[in-house]
């Protein structure tokens, strides 16, 4: 009888301790305590959130407008970019002070209805007296591919590894080319 | 003793759960009353056992209803999550535009002009490259007013600046700094190969290259064969044309005294045009590979 009774005794205890722990944890339906609670904490995680999500949308903003200028000055309009970076410096090479590092860039973009995509090696050579870049291989497929005066001078800076040049000729053979196309729907009417 | 019900379907019982455990609880009790009043030793035992029986029971119910709870608990902030995943996957595509922009930006240098916006205006990056290889840079820092104005610019004073300025600036900005560009890469062009020049093939030179900080005046005495008889040659190029990196004029004179025999004649002659129409370090390269070539031939 004893160990019966220290049983029930042991039983209404615990009871009591799930009741307590009943009332400490009201249901979602009969209270919104326990979920505003969780809320707030959410909301505390994401306020963090929320600010450097204010900071991103002006920064974006900013780079945007600067995206926007340096193509309008450009007259290209450059879409994607990446890069990738591989050292080549041999052991050999570290000892004498050089470093020899060959980068792997791939843009790609459109310049009124001309598409590009460029694929281009950059070898790097850093000695004690300077640096020197320069461009090792050049790809340029361009869409459309069938203007024989786009195509000359595409395979003209492949050849020199002439960055510059093809941009700067892509833009103002594009210009010529509206313009033309403009002086001809002119004359049309 | 009464009978109690299993346990309704929480949703669907009166007052809940709560209620439900309350209502045990009263029984709980009542039994307990029932096994204080005085009994025969066999009816309390019997009292009791049903008693432990009844409050295991009711021990088991709680247990079930805490877990229950629990599990609903985390469910409601479950459906909470989904719009905080909406607000951190909305960060995520911002995160990955803003690295795509600066991305782009970063690769604008390749076409030669880029540049970055300034509470002034804007500072344009100018970047020069002679064929293949990369070379300075040069910026311009620009007030957006009118009229508009240079702040400051790292561009060389022997660079026209001042007249590009004053013919293209205020009219039309896109022309001013493609004609600022052409400037700056013919002469970082220039500069280029006068450098080559100099580092790469001292030894076929006699003498130091002379050049002025344009680089559009250069003159210097050159041997194709430097431990030989013959005398140098001697070769002066103009470029007239500050936006083009092969001179408009060349001369090379032969500084003996006798007349030069005919073959020599010719080559003198044929240096002229390589000048003109080559880069100056490359015109160089294939005298330094013909050098045996030469050799062979100045013997007979």
């Amino acid at each position: 009888m004893d160990t019966e009774l220290a049983e029930v005794r042991a039983l209404q205890a615990e009871i009591a301790a799930l009741r307590r722990a009943c009332e400490d944890q009201p249901a979602p339906w009969e209270e919104k305590s326990g979920v505003q609670k969780s809320f707030q904490a959410i909301q505390q995680f994401s306020s963090e959130g929320w600010k450097s999500s204010k900071d991103l949308k002006s920064q974006l903003g900013h780079l945007e407008s600067e995206l926007s200028f340096l193509s309008t000055l450009t007259g290209i309009n450059i879409r994607n970019y990446s890069k990738q970076t591989e050292d080549l410096t041999g052991t050999e090479m570290t000892e004498k002070s050089i470093r020899k590092v060959l980068q792997r860039h791939r843009l790609s973009g459109n310049c009124h209805m001309v598409t590009f995509q460029l694929e281009f090696q950059i070898l790097e050579i850093q000695n004690k007296e300077r640096l020197s870049s320069a461009v090792t291989d050049l790809n340029i497929i361009m869409e459309p591919t069938e203007c024989s005066e786009l195509s000359e001078f595409v395979s003209r800076a492949e050849e020199r590894k002439d960055l510059f040049m093809f941009f700067r000729s892509l833009h103002f053979f594009v210009e010529w080319f509206e313009y033309r196309k403009r002086t001809f729907e002119h004359f049309k009417i | 003793m009464e009978q109690t019900n299993p346990l309704r379907p929480d949703g669907e019982s009166k007052g809940g759960v709560l209620a439900h455990l309350e209502r045990l609880e009263t029984q709980m009790s009542k039994s307990c009353k029932q096994s204080e009043e005085p009994q025969s030793v066999q009816a309390q035992e019997g009292a009791l056992g049903t008693k432990i029986h009844k409050l295991r029971r009711l021990r088991d119910e709680l247990r079930a209803a805490v877990r229950h709870r629990q599990a609903s608990v985390k469910a409601s902030i479950a459906n909470v999550e989904p719009t905080l995943a909406v607000e951190m996957s909305e960060q995520e595509v911002l995160e990955e535009k803003l690295e795509n922009v600066k991305a782009v930006l970063q690769a604008y240098r390749f076409t030669g002009l880029s540049g970055k916006l300034t509470s002034r205006g804007v500072c344009v990056c100018i970047s020069t490259a002679f064929e293949g290889t990369l070379l300075d840079s040069y910026f311009v820092d620009l007030v957006i007013q009118k009229p508009l104005q240079i702040h400051h610019h790292s561009v060389p004073v022997f660079i026209p600046l001042e007249e590009i300025a004053a013919k293209y600036l205020q009219t039309n900005i896109q022309h001013f700094l493609f004609s600022l560009c052409e400037y700056l890469n013919a002469y970082s062009g220039r500069k280029y190969q006068a450098d080559r020049l100099q580092s790469d093939f001292a030894a076929l030179l006699t003498g130091p290259l002379q050049r002025n900080p344009l680089c559009n005046l250069l003159s210097f005495t050159y041997k194709l064969d430097p431990g030989g008889q013959s005398f140098p040659f001697c070769a002066r190029l103009l470029y007239k044309d500050l936006t083009a990196t092969l001179p408009t004029d060349v001369t090379v004179t032969y500084q003996g005294v006798e007349p030069l025999s005919t073959s020599w004649e010719e080559q003198r002659a044929s240096h002229e045009t390589l000048f003109c129409t080559k880069p100056l370090h490359q015109v160089f390269a294939s005298f330094a590979r013909k050098g045996e070539k030469l050799d062979m031939s100045l013997v007979s």
